[in-house]
């Protein structure tokens, strides 16, 4: 297939840059403001696109490492017994997806938000029930896990141009390059 | 049975009253946000944002002032205005025969709600403050409110048009004005005022106005509580992807709730960006966005302002500039001698978490769900928005782990 997505991405930047932007009449602000994030928008899809099966593999490869410590250290506290069930069927699965060659891509996502929502429900049922120095291990790991994940999420979107110092930023590339290992 | 069918989660596009009920239990807010928060879920099921003409805007306008001052008056000049990621605006001039003043061509400004917001906020909450405001500090002039959308499209509110620029003609910046270059003369004169009129804010008696639309909180930790309760039940109730820093961070919030000190009016958004200035003299001529404003504590509007996220370096590239203005050291010391009240350093901490935790919520949770699903003008803007998203749950993990 010659019509991939990168090719229609591109395509459609030109179109605006070269065609639609110069259309626009100059004092419908709006229209204008709206025609530029469209562009800069379909920009960062470009960049996106070819990464975004091997950057939700990565956030899965970490979240099932995370949802085994947290698996750990919830068998000390007796409260989160029901809870540490439902993680242990949730961290199998995690586990199959994660090992699975021919995975759908959709799956994949779909994993990694389930791992998402039970890692949640973890945390927020430890701040309900829990001794607090299980909470505070709990939430220790999480700090811990979201240290890489937001470095990663960070990088992803790094040419919209939010950071105040972009190059003190890792590449996306260079990130999920090296934790591939995992 | 897939994974998804497995939790159980319920379908937030299609919300059921049951789980509507359920988050109205579970979650203790002021009673006008319980009431805008349910009235998003209960309409969300419903039709996306469907573009609306300045044509059909004016004769709303008209039906609105219609029944307001009589059939006396012509709408003209009408057209869009950009700015801001929440509302949608149109600025139209207006001649009528002003009471006090007599006839008159009035510039003013439409604001009025999409279908579901980034931000969802009444606009009589807001229409109450900014009338509250009036001689405080610099505010549009608000005349009328179409609270329920009765005459227009959506809920709106008609204010003054206030002449000014949000940054200078040639500074470049992110969208939401965020990294905003000033430059040294524009930031001596703007700075004083800057903090001079959050004093203002913080310092005037709000008992003697009219904000019926807001509860007041009392001196315990009730102030914190009614803000935790009411971001974490915007994450249920517009949340896609989990996010579990934002539990800890809930967790974090919850147990180290700071008591307020004495109850303020709180613009939580207060910041460049947000006002107006004319650039000839650099004056301030009105404050804006008071969507979000609550009677609450002074260190929210503090802790917001001085977030990094609003913030730039100076031209030795070390020193932090509060808006782009000045050092926080600075602006905490000025705004103490201007308003009189003492800056908690507790309190502060707990805020820029506070902070953080509901605009990564605004932005990540509500953002992905109006945007999805179709619901404003200008979601091109609230999807491009989101990936800001990121850098601030970064800077609040590092604020958590230095409260560890």
């Amino acid at each position: 297939m010659q019509l991939r997505t990168d090719v229609q991405l591109k395509s459609m930047s030109k179109a605006m840059l070269d065609v639609v932007i110069p259309a626009i009449d100059p004092s419908n602000s709006l229209a204008v403001e709206q025609a530029q994030l469209v562009l800069g928008m379909l920009r960062l899809m470009q960049h996106q696109a070819p990464l975004q099966y091997q950057f939700d593999r990565d956030e899965l490869a970490r979240s099932v490492a995370l949802m085994s410590k947290l698996h750990s250290l919830a068998s000390q506290d007796a409260s989160l017994a029901t809870l540490r069930c439902q993680f242990q069927t949730q961290l199998n699965d995690a586990n199959v997806a994660l090992e699975g060659s021919r995975i759908d891509p959709a799956e994949l996502c779909d994993t990694v938000r389930d791992c998402r929502y039970m890692i949640g429900a973890m945390v927020r049922e430890a701040g309900q029930t829990a001794a607090p120095e299980t909470t505070l291990r709990i939430e220790q790991a999480v700090l811990e896990y979201s240290k890489q994940q937001l470095l990663r999420d960070r990088a992803l979107v790094v040419l919209q141009g939010w950071e105040p110092e972009p190059d003190a930023v890792p590449s996306i590339e260079s990130l999920l390059a090296s934790s591939a290992q995992i | 049975m897939t994974i998804k069918n497995r939790l159980n989660r319920p379908d937030k596009n299609h919300p059921s009253a049951e789980w509507i009920a359920e988050l109205r239990r579970r979650y203790t807010v002021e009673s006008s946000i319980d009431q805008l928060l349910s009235r998003k879920l209960a309409r969300r099921a419903g039709p996306g944002y469907s573009p609306v003409t300045l044509a059909q805007l004016t004769h709303g306008v008209s039906s609105l002032l219609h029944s307001k001052i009589g059939s006396d008056f012509v709408i003209s000049e009408a057209r869009w205005l950009s700015g801001g990621a929440s509302k949608l605006q149109m600025a139209f001039t207006l001649s009528w025969d002003r009471p006090e003043v007599g006839r008159e061509s009035t510039a003013m400004v439409l604001r009025m709600e999409p279908a579901e917001s980034i931000v969802e906020t009444s606009r009589l909450r807001e229409f109450q403050l900014i009338k509250a405001m009036a001689g405080v500090v610099p505010v549009p002039t608000v005349f009328w409110c179409d609270e329920g959308g009765e005459f227009l499209p959506y809920p709106a509110l008609i204010c003054s048009f206030a002449t000014g620029v949000t940054k200078p003609s040639n500074a470049a910046s992110n969208v939401s004005g965020a990294g905003t270059q000033l430059t040294p003369e524009l930031r001596r004169i703007l700075a004083p005022q800057f903090t001079s009129h959050l004093a203002a804010i913080h310092s005037h008696d709000w008992r003697k106005a009219e904000l019926s639309a807001f509860d007041i909180p009392n001196s315990g930790t009730q102030c914190a509580a009614w803000g935790l309760d009411w971001w974490e039940r915007v994450w249920e109730e517009d949340s896609d992807e989990d996010i579990p820093l934002l539990r800890v961070a809930a967790n974090w919030l919850r147990r180290n709730m700071p008591e307020l000190q004495a109850p303020v009016i709180v613009h939580s958004d207060y910041r460049l960006g947000n006002f107006l200035f004319t650039e000839h003299d650099a004056k301030i001529t009105a404050w804006l966005d008071w969507e979000l404003g609550r009677i609450g504590d002074r260190h929210q509007d503090l802790a917001w302002t001085t977030s990094r996220a609003f913030a730039n370096l100076d031209s030795d590239g070390k020193t932090v500039l509060v808006c782009g203005m000045l050092p926080e050291a600075e602006f905490l010391d000025a705004y103490e001698r201007a308003s009189g009240f003492s800056v908690n350093v507790k309190s502060l901490q707990w805020y820029k978490i506070y902070n953080n935790y509901s605009l990564a919520i605004l932005l990540i949770g509500s953002g992905y769900r109006v945007a999805s699903n179709g619901k404003t003008h200008q979601d091109v803007l609230i999807s491009w928005l989101m990936g800001l998203g990121s850098m601030i749950l970064d800077q609040m993990r590092v604020q958590l782990e230095e409260e560890a």
